[in-house]
């Protein structure tokens, strides 16, 4: 709606100062629930080693054992996203794409070596070597995403958006094409 | 040249909507909190700025019980945008590097 009134300089500085304080006060006080990160950590070793059981022995139990690792992982991220929400009154979409279905570049790209080790080494009957994978993939995809939240918090506005449509289809296309390749392979 | 929205004159209403682009749902009693407004208040500006589509409100539940959850629109978000270019050129004016 265009008007004819205008603002002074310093109010217009004042307006702008007052917004921007209040939108980084308010993302610095928001609290993460407690073993936020360490929790996804784990979720994310889980299904990243139950995955590597599931495309490396290949029989009917290890692919129960892949659809119960996605479970956990599922299961963890819906609770700590309703506590998050519960305990802030506040629901940001960045989070929950970025932070914790790791679209976040240094999650996807953590999540992603880590897998591929996993299963090369499940394939190799190096199990020590999967957990090993596994474990440093959900400790890169928890770092990922607290590097998200630091980032957040220094500009909310620019972190606060949902990734569109079409980046988390193509997402779910890499993701999917990763997984035919896996299983060709083996 | 941006212009300035005059649904946004007032400081409560610029604010109100400029945390609103900081998250994608803020709870209406965590908004009252952070402008430290009473309910009426808020509930006053957020019937207002939903009027011109520039938030939206829904009933949900928070922590158990009955809540209303507020959002920014594309409307919103384009209005406050342009108002914010037009803040930012009006000090631009006197100083540019304080843009």
């Amino acid at each position: 709606m265009e008007s004819s009134w205008t603002p002074q300089p310093d109010e217009a500085a004042t307006a702008l100062g007052d917004a921007r304080r209040s939108q980084e006060g308010l993302a610095a006080r928001l609290r993460l629930p407690g073993l936020f990160f360490g929790s996804i950590a784990v979720a994310v070793a889980t299904q990243l080693a139950t995955t590597a059981v599931g495309l490396a022995v290949g029989t009917t139990w290890s692919h129960l054992v892949l659809a119960a690792g996605l479970l956990v992982f599922c299961a963890v991220a819906v609770v700590q996203l309703t506590r998050f929400r519960n305990l802030n009154g506040v629901w940001i979409a960045g989070l929950a794409h970025r932070a914790v279905l790791g679209t976040a570049t240094t999650a996807s790209l953590s999540y992603t070596a880590a897998l591929a080790g996993a299963v090369w080494a499940g394939h190799l009957d190096l199990w020590w070597l999967t957990a090993v994978c596994s474990a440093a993939g959900g400790i890169g995809y928890a770092l990922g995403g607290r590097r998200w939240f630091s980032a957040y918090r220094g500009d909310p506005v620019a972190h606060s958006r949902a990734q569109s449509r079409w980046q988390l289809l193509a997402f779910a296309t890499l993701a999917a094409a990763g997984v035919v390749l896996l299983l060709a392979a083996a | 040249m941006a212009e300035f929205d005059l649904n946004l004159q007032s400081l409560l209403r610029f604010k109100l909507l400029s945390l609103l682009a900081a998250v994608t749902e803020l709870e209406f009693a965590a908004l009252r909190d952070e402008l430290r407004v009473s309910d009426s208040v808020l509930s006053k500006q957020v019937s207002a700025l939903a009027g011109i589509d520039y938030v939206r409100s829904r009933k949900g539940v928070h922590a158990g019980r009955r809540t209303t959850w507020i959002s920014l629109t594309r409307t919103g978000r384009r209005a406050l945008t342009e108002h914010i270019t037009a803040l930012r050129d009006t000090i631009a004016r006197v100083d540019p590097h304080l843009r």
